[in-house]
């Protein structure tokens, strides 16, 4: 039997070959699809930590020692996890310097040396040595080699060396675990040994940091179990910690998950591509060799080896090509690694051996499969080439089975509305479907189209119209390029509708062109600083985010300078300066004075002569904080109070609240009159005109628990009438705008109300509905920056702060903005943020476009491939006519034509199965990395964009069916 | 194995087709003896080749009985068919190399056609070279089938059909396109076959000198036994239904509806013209 089945192979070594180049490419494919996963979700995971913030990479805790405590030990046991780094750390708090001691930390940190980038001298390694950061010997009055005293509270001075400078730590660097303390931003940090700092007495902080390495997150699954024990660990420690890394650990696994699918979506659909080919190739020489097999049923060849002959002659290649395969993938996968994913590694798994041996034996399947048909045949009909009775029903009921296939895949994709499933398939499912229409039609079609020609006198194209209706085979083929189109068409689609949503939403959500965060800022301090560094309003502009109760996403902007910097979303509807009018009516005003001391002139009106108010009177300084100056002891009658306003002068103070409050339980009933505020010379800062105009002043909403008191303005000052037996709420901000306050929203306002500093709750106005805002897309709202602070910040330190830089920003903007005394701890850009929100999808599209191009040359190989296989002339009777005269040009036009029209319509029929499942199944690919919903990626692609690549698909099949008439004629050449 | 009688008894074979039923057998009658050699002759569409396919399994007719030694082969089923295929009976069809796999060697063509019963009677298998030798193919084992001259490519196709030394062997046409030294080399082979095995053969053929060679030849026409030579000479048969075909060049005399007398006696049997 092994000679004989050597000698078939070696007879039909193209077949042979054929196959063992499909099952190479199956079995690579199959091997290549885990091993782009594994990198593919290796590097999405370094991508992920590498952005993720500190907190989500560390775990800290921390203890303080009680002040009678030396620092005389450390914790008997650190926590050790695999794959992160335990830091021990100590720090205390005191003052260094001689006479006019500054505040600094004492800190040590274990394997500090080895992090600090020393700039002068060196790292401190021996007792009482310390290092500390450029700058602070000037500060401190040392130099290198100096002694510096340092003290901790209550302590007495301990003399240091200072061995050395080092630059200030990078915020970034998770070794520092986001501990801004040690980061030196507000006071100098000595880093001394820890048996330095265990001498010391007093109240030290003892910290124990876990810095996870990028390994730490390759099993998330068990990262929980992990934090969970070193927690533990700590808690018995006597430490209290705090982690974000499930956070990180819970986005990696999410991109995974977004990555499997994609790649899923795009392998099995190639892996199913392989293996229909092969059995094309395997059916179509089968039917070469029907008489062979009817001779061996002549015979009465036992069954057993009918079979084992003719699928030994499919399976020895397909084994053959296995191990080459498998191979082959890796190594292909591994070179497409090294374009697309630099950086990373590709690793053996057993997932790629699986999957290998998955696909060989779909391909043994395959081969066997496409034999039942010949070997059920009769002898007589194997004999004379007929084809098996039971054919047709055989394939009717697979059609109905696809088409049912398909139908369940789609509805499932269109109603679940993500990825997972069947629905995963619903691409080549559809594509399947309507291949098998498209086989069902073609013929009929063309045999209509040959009819009408003949009729016309085009005989060329009636004779391809009947090649192509009559030649067997043609339904196969149909399929296969519908299949291969429908998936060339998804995927192009799936990347130009995604990578314009990623454009789109990195635009939008990064605000401009470049973001500089920055740290702890006051609005007086960013706007100072933005307008220190862009005084002409050409590039920067200052942003701070605010929250209401049911409207979590406000963004405040400079309006000034909004249509000059920001990203304006295209789908706002209005245009950005319109906006900035409306949310900026007329400029907000402040009462601004310069003072030293305030005098507050004011009488009071009341029944019960033991009254007894406060005036507290609130002001935010030029550094933009808040100053509460207390005035007690207001009692009945006229008088004068007075308070501490240093801070006000040189720089001056807005004045932003005035407030009555009662010292006593009880609410009588009184009238206050605030004459006049003047300063320590007497200069009157507000006279009673002004404090009369009760215009300038908000009140919180009135409530019948919380009333509110009357506001009159009269010839002597403002008049607040108490007039109610419960407790009022006395305070009157200052208004920077007449009316509620005016917002941009993108959807219904739900509440009017929004709580400003202090708790006093405002009323808003929407004055524009807008498609999207800057930064929160279509789920936000905005707001005029100044206007913001002055009605809601009110001095506090703003929450997010960051100033948004346009693209023809000088490259020193930030540079500018850190010498206009901002801390910017972090600074990106669109396209980091477009990097940032596409890595798992765009790898896995990457991979299904790689996919849909192997697909299509396979397509277009397959097809002189299979002519290989084909009669001379086949059924179509072109062969009949070279006999009868008929040029052999004319012959090989009329078959080149006929393949390339059947190649065309199956190429329409796949664009068609690619709209449909575009329609019914985009979900199933992810478009953002985060799983977000908010932004729609687009519905239809560029047409442009679809068309370039699915032009050349066709051209590549082209050159294929013109291959494929190529070989027909030289085979029917050989013949004669 | 020694040779399989053959007995037809009112033969019929209809072909079904979309443009109307065609009668290729119309009630043959034919027995054989077991080692008996036979031609069956007879112009093209005669229904020689449908005989030759229903005793060889591939078909079965449309009614009659068609028995090769004990088995009526119309009744049997696939299996039993095939067995018999690989066994009882070997086929040579038209043209030597549909008969062999051409681009492997005579060993490896008679090793597959040896394979059933190699299983079913391995006793009564006998080795390659036994049967190349039987055939005057000695040295050729190992030469591919495509490499060899026509008459010896023919003489393949016979030891191949007579591998698994079948009862009954039914050849189609074993000389056409061969030269007369080729032809004579056929011959001899299938005259060893039947001498030495006893071996049923049932061979269809054109070639008049074949059918004298063989000793008997049936003529087929319109679908019946018309006629049958033995020593040179010609008998018309009686079916079993009493019809006797005349022969040719007789009809060319007597057009259809002549009325003929039907005399007997002293051991002849005359048709006379009224």
């Amino acid at each position: 039997m092994t000679t004989l089945l050597w000698e078939m192979i070696r007879e039909r070594r193209a077949a042979a070959l054929i196959t063992f180049l499909l099952t190479l490419a199956a079995a690579a494919a199959a091997a290549g699809g885990p091993v782009y996963h594994a990198a593919a979700a290796q590097s999405l995971r370094l991508d992920q930590i590498a952005q993720a913030p500190v907190t989500e990479r560390v775990l800290t805790a921390s203890q303080l020692t009680s002040a009678d405590e030396a620092t005389e030990a450390r914790s008997t046991t650190l926590p050790y996890v695999a794959h992160m780094r335990t830091v021990y750390g100590l720090q205390l708090q005191g003052a260094a310097g001689g006479a006019q001691a500054t505040d600094a930390l004492l800190a040590a940190r274990s394997g500090v040396c080895r992090e600090l980038a020393v700039t002068a001298g060196r790292c401190a390694v021996a007792d009482r040595e310390a290092v500390l950061p450029d700058g602070a010997l000037e500060l401190l009055g040392v130099r290198l080699g100096g002694v510096l005293a340092f003290s901790a509270p209550g302590g007495d001075p301990v003399r240091f060396t200072v061995v050395g400078t080092y630059r200030r730590p990078d915020a970034a660097d998770p070794y520092w675990a986001d501990r801004v303390s040690l980061l030196g931003v507000e006071q100098p940090v000595l880093f001394v040994t820890d048996r330095s700092l265990e001498g010391f007495g007093g109240q030290a902080t003892r910290t124990v940091d876990l810095v996870a390495e990028p390994a730490a997150f390759a099993d998330t699954a068990g990262l929980a179990g992990r934090i969970e024990e070193a927690f533990k660990q700590l808690r018995a420690g006597g430490y209290a910690g705090s982690t974000l890394m499930p956070d990180l650990g819970e986005r990696i696994e999410q991109g995974d998950r977004m990555l499997a699918d994609t790649v899923t979506v795009a392998a099995v659909p190639l892996i199913l591509i392989c293996w229909f080919v092969l059995f094309l190739a395997v059916a179509a020489g089968v039917d070469q060799r029907r008489e062979e097999l009817g001779l061996a049923a002549l015979r009465g060849t036992p069954g057993r080896l009918r079979w084992a002959l003719p699928f030994g002659e499919v399976a020895v290649p397909v084994l053959a090509a296995a191990v080459p395969g498998l191979l082959a993938g890796y190594a292909a996968t591994a070179a497409l690694v090294k374009v697309v994913l630099p950086g990373s590694t590709v690793q053996w798994d057993g997932t790629s051996l699986r999957y290998t041996a998955l696909a060989v034996l779909g391909a043994l399947l395959a081969g066997a499969f496409a034999q039942v048909g010949a070997l059920r045949t009769p002898v007589l009909g194997l004999l004379r080439r007929s084809g098996s009775p039971r054919r047709g029903r055989f394939a009717t009921a697979l059609e109905v089975a696809v088409g049912s296939l398909a139908a369940v895949a789609g509805y499932q994709a269109a109603a679940a509305g993500d990825a997972g499933g069947i629905g995963l398939l619903a691409p080549v499912c559809l594509g399947l479907a309507c291949g098998l229409l498209g086989a069902r039609l073609l013929p009929l079609v063309a045999a209509r189209v040959a009819r009408s020609a003949l009729r016309r006198g085009r005989w060329r194209t009636g004779l391809a119209g009947f090649a192509l209706a009559r030649v067997p085979g043609t339904g196969r083929l149909v399929v296969l390029v519908t299949v291969v189109f429908g998936l060339l068409g998804f995927a192009v689609t799936a990347y130009d509708t995604a990578g314009r949503a990623w454009d789109e939403r990195a635009r939008v959500q990064t605000g401009a062109a470049r973001v500089a965060v920055v740290q702890n800022a006051s609005a007086v301090q960013l706007r100072s600083a933005v307008d220190a560094a862009d005084p002409d309003r050409r590039f920067a502009m200052a942003v701070a985010r605010y929250k209401g109760n049911q409207l979590p996403n406000i963004i405040a902007v400079d309006t000034t300078r909004l249509a000059r910097v920001a990203n304006w979303p295209d789908s706002a509807g209005m245009a950005p300066g319109a906006v900035a009018g409306l949310l900026r009516p007329v400029e907000p005003t402040a009462i601004m004075f310069r003072a030293r001391k305030l005098v507050v002139e004011v009488t009071v009106d009341s029944p019960d002569p033991e009254l007894s108010l406060q005036l507290r009177v609130l002001v935010i300084s030029d550094r933009g904080l808040r100053h509460d100056l207390r005035m007690p002891g207001l009692r009945p009658g006229p008088q004068r109070l007075e308070a501490d306003a240093t801070l006000c002068d040189p720089e001056p103070c807005r004045l932003d609240e005035i407030q009555l409050q009662n010292m006593r339980t009880d609410q009588p009933r009184f009238d206050a009159t605030i004459h006049a505020i003047r300063d320590e010379t007497g200069r009157v800062l507000l006279d009673a005109a002004a404090l009369g105009d009760v215009r300038r002043w908000s009140q919180p909403p009135a409530s019948a628990a919380r009333p509110v008191p009357a506001l009159r303005g009269t010839p002597e000052g403002l008049r607040i009438s108490v007039d109610s037996a419960v407790a009022a709420d006395m305070r009157l901000s200052s208004a920077a705008l007449p009316g509620p306050l005016p917002m941009a929203v993108t959807g219904p306002l739900r509440s009017p109300l929004l709580t400003a500093t202090g708790g006093m709750e405002l009323p808003v106005t929407a004055v524009a509905t807008l498609g999207a805002v800057p930064r929160f897309g279509p789920q936000g709202a905005l707001l005029d920056f100044d206007v913001a602070e002055y009605v809601l910040g009110r001095g506090t330190a703003l929450t997010q702060p960051e100033v948004w830089l346009s693209a023809d920003a000088p490259a020193d903007a930030v540079d500018r903005l850190r010498r206009a005394g901002l801390t910017v701890s972090e600074e990106y850009t669109v396209a980091q943020r477009r990097a940032q929100i596409s890595a798992a999808p765009r790898l896995g599209l990457w991979f299904a476009l790689a996919v849909a191009a192997f697909a299509v040359l396979l397509a277009a190989i397959g097809l002189p491939a299979l002519a290989m296989f084909e009669r001379p002339g086949g059924d179509s009777g072109l062969s009949v006519l070279g006999e009868q005269g008929v040029r052999t040009r004319t012959l090989l036009l009329v078959s080149a034509g006929s393949r390339s029209a059947l190649a065309l319509a199956a190429a329409v029929a796949g664009l068609g199965s690619a709209a449909l499942a575009w329609a019914l199944a985009r979900t199933v690919l992810p478009v953002f990395s985060d799983g977000d919903t908010t932004f729609t990626p687009p519905v239809l692609p560029e047409p442009g964009a679809v068309a370039g690549p699915v032009a050349a698909a066709c051209a590549v099949l082209l050159l294929g069916c013109w291959s494929a008439a190529h070989v027909v004629r030289r085979r029917r050449e050989e013949e004669q | 194995m020694t040779g399989l009688a053959v007995r037809c008894r009112r033969v019929l074979h209809i072909y079904r087709a979309d443009g109307g039923d065609v009668v290729a057998l119309s009630g043959v009658d034919l027995d054989i003896a077991a080692g008996e050699k036979l031609a069956l002759v007879g112009p093209s569409g005669s229904g020689k080749s449908t005989l030759i396919a229903l005793l060889s399994g591939l078909m079965r007719p449309s009614a009659g009985q068609v028995r090769i030694g004990p088995v009526d082969i119309g009744r049997v089923s696939d299996a039993e068919l095939a067995r018999m295929r690989g066994t009882d009976l070997g086929v040579v069809l038209q043209g030597a190399r549909r008969n062999l796999l051409p681009y492997a060697s005579v060993l490896s063509n008679i090793w597959l056609a040896q394979r059933r019963a190699a299983q079913v009677r391995p006793a009564d298998v006998e080795r390659p070279e036994r049967i190349l030798s039987l055939l005057g193919l000695v040295g050729m084992g190992h030469r591919r089938v495509r490499d060899l001259p026509p008459g010896a490519a023919q003489r393949v196709a016979i030891a191949v059909g007579v591998a698994a030394s079948p009862g009954l062997l039914l050849i189609d046409e074993p000389t056409s396109r061969l030269d007369r030294e080729a032809r004579d080399e056929v011959l001899d082979a299938l005259d060893t076959i039947n001498r030495e095995r006893g071996t049923t053969i049932v061979a269809v053929t054109h070639d008049p000198d074949v059918g004298a060679r063989l000793g008997r030849a049936v003529t087929i026409r319109d679908g019946r036994v018309g006629a049958e030579g033995r020593e040179g000479r010609e008998f018309a048969v009686v079916a079993s239904d009493g019809t006797v075909q005349l022969p040719p060049e007789v009809l060319e005399n007597v057009p259809p509806g002549t009325l003929l007398v039907v005399e007997q006696g002293d051991g002849r049997l005359s048709l006379v013209i009224e």
